[in-house]
């Protein structure tokens, strides 16, 4: 789990974190970090704690003991939407989109986060930069002719590839993928690990 | 990973429909609709109390249709605002401007409060904590007998005369009355068109359709919630202050769960989550309790009855339906 690497390369680091609920102790010390430009992997069987390891990582949960880390700022206990705003993006395992929004107004949401999220009286329409942004992302992550459909009527491996354009609309220098390829066709699958290659590359 | 900013692709203009039209000029068409209403409503007084309640529905609809949440104490809200315009006037004899401004004031106040403590909660939660807030709320009021007259209600809110920018209005004249009380209303529509198409508005719905997304996305989730809750008291609480000026006296069952669920009711009917089915729904509510009680002392049955009817076969609303129907 732990890579090598000089120190600044790390992008995040978890010292001795643990997680209980009520009496159960789901997760017990753990320390691994995490380098920059790198695709890493967390395995493990069933019940092995890899989603609330994952929850702790992407500020869903926060540690019951330890500290976590994010380029070099301990960030131990924020509150999520502060995360997002920091540059850690997270996809669900459990496809988690706005059903009822167009899949360009989905990424466009995701977009907005980062520019203006309590502005009540300039029209949205203004913010012409965001809809560009969202085509743009629309195109990489390839639903571009979907971008007019609601996000409920897409198909699975389509929703799947939604939660990552969503992921990625919040500019984040680290993307966390909780299962990305769960449940989809070989062919989905290779899709899937072309984009997540891709966007692992510098520049 | 930064060069998603590039523009790669264009949408191509799409031709507008009158349906697009229609939506982006919403707060236009409501107020084209509200202006002609006196003049095809044969009771003036009836059309007045149509545009207060269909106003107090728009401001409840932000919260339980675009936001989400059922909240059970909107009367909090609605009656802050009457009995904070009707003191004004009745104890301090301020000009009705100031004293309408101090109403939505109470109203925006009202629902800071009731928010803070009620916003965590949800569902079924979120409904009855409201419920037990607006009931506090009106043992306040009735207590404060010296204040709000307690069970006989505010009296002495006498307004004759609408001084506006050295116009003289006869608020006694009912369709003057009707026009006078249109025009906070149309205000109203352009106000709260703006919020829905607003950055903002756009993370109301965020929030409404996918919380825990909204929240990774960067959305603090509890302080959209409130800030919407406050926007909708400000609605409300204007409502409520035309309630008094409208009715002279503020009864204490202004307060009264009662009115809680008449909103409720009213959205349903209208369509929640629509611009304009509040005001069509306090036009069917109220129209079917004047003519229903001037049948049958039972007119609660009756209406009672419409209301199942409606929620079973039209969910969405009479407006609702009707917009979905015309939707290319």
């Amino acid at each position: 789990m732990t890579s090598a690497g000089a120190p600044s390369q790390v992008i995040l680091r978890t010292k001795g974190v643990g997680k209980t609920f009520g009496k159960f102790r789901a997760l017990n010390d753990i320390s691994a970090e995490f380098t920059k430009g790198a695709i890493t992997s967390i395995i493990g069987p069933n019940g092995a704690g890899k989603s609330t390891y994952f929850n702790l990582l992407s500020g869903a949960f926060s540690p019951s003991s330890g500290s976590v880390e994010f380029e070099g700022r301990d960030v131990t206990g924020l509150p999520q939407h502060r995360f997002a705003h920091m540059g850690i993006a997270k996809s669900f395992q459990i496809t988690n989109v706005f059903p009822q929004l167009t899949t360009r107004e989905n990424i466009r949401v995701g977009l907005q986060a980062l520019v203006s999220r309590y502005d009540m009286w300039r029209p949205r329409a203004r913010l012409s930069e965001l809809t560009e942004q969202a085509d743009a992302l629309l195109a990489l992550v390839g639903l571009w002719e979907s971008r007019g459909r609601t996000a409920k009527t897409l198909a699975h491996g389509e929703q799947r590839a939604l939660e990552i354009g969503m992921a990625l609309a919040s500019r984040p220098r680290l993307l966390l993928l909780d299962e990305p390829t769960a449940g989809m066709s070989p062919e989905e699958t290779r899709v899937m690990m072309d984009l997540i290659v891709k966007l692992a590359r510098p520049g | 990973m930064n060069d998603i900013t590039q523009p790669t692709l264009r949408a191509q203009a799409a031709p507008v429909s009158w349906f697009q039209f229609a939506i982006s000029h919403r707060a236009s068409i409501a107020s084209l609709v509200v202006l002609v209403f006196p003049l095809v409503m044969p009771f003036t007084a009836l059309a007045v109390n149509i545009l207060i309640y269909g106003l107090f529905a728009l401001g409840f609809n932000l919260v339980y249709g675009y936001l989400g949440l059922l909240s059970f104490g909107h009367a909090a809200l609605f009656g802050t605002g009457a009995y904070f315009c009707g003191i004004a006037i009745a104890h301090f004899g301020l000009p009705w401007f100031v004293a309408i401004a101090l109403g939505v004031l109470g109203g925006l106040a009202m629902a800071a409060l009731i928010g803070v403590l009620a916003i965590r909660t949800r569902g079924i939660y979120f409904a009855m904590v409201t419920m037990a807030l607006s009931q506090c709320v009106y043992y306040l009021f009735y207590q404060a007998v010296d204040w709000t007259g307690g069970e006989n209600g505010l009296r002495g809110i006498n307004v004759r005369v609408i001084d506006a920018f050295g116009l003289k209005l006869d608020f006694i004249n009912p369709l003057t009355r009707y026009y006078v009380i249109a025009a906070f209303v149309i205000a109203s529509f352009f106000v709260l068109s703006r919020i829905l198409a607003s950055p903002f508005g756009a993370v109301i719905e965020a929030v409404r359709e996918n919380e825990t997304r909204a929240r990774a996305s960067g959305y603090d989730v509890t302080l959209t919630r409130l800030i919407t809750f406050v926007l909708s008291g400000g609605f409300c609480g204007l409502a409520g202050s035309l309630q008094a000026l409208h009715l002279s006296i503020v009864p204490i069952e202004i307060l009264h769960y009662d009115t809680s669920g008449i909103v409720v009711m009213i959205a349903l009917l209208g369509g929640m989550g629509t611009f304009f089915g509040p005001m069509v729904g306090a036009a069917a509510f109220l129209l079917l309790e004047n003519l229903v009680s001037v049948w049958t002392v039972h007119w609660q049955l009756i209406v009672g009855a419409v209301f199942m009817i409606c929620v079973l076969f039209f969910p969405a609303g009479i407006w609702g339906t009707l917009i979905s129907r015309g939707k290319p």
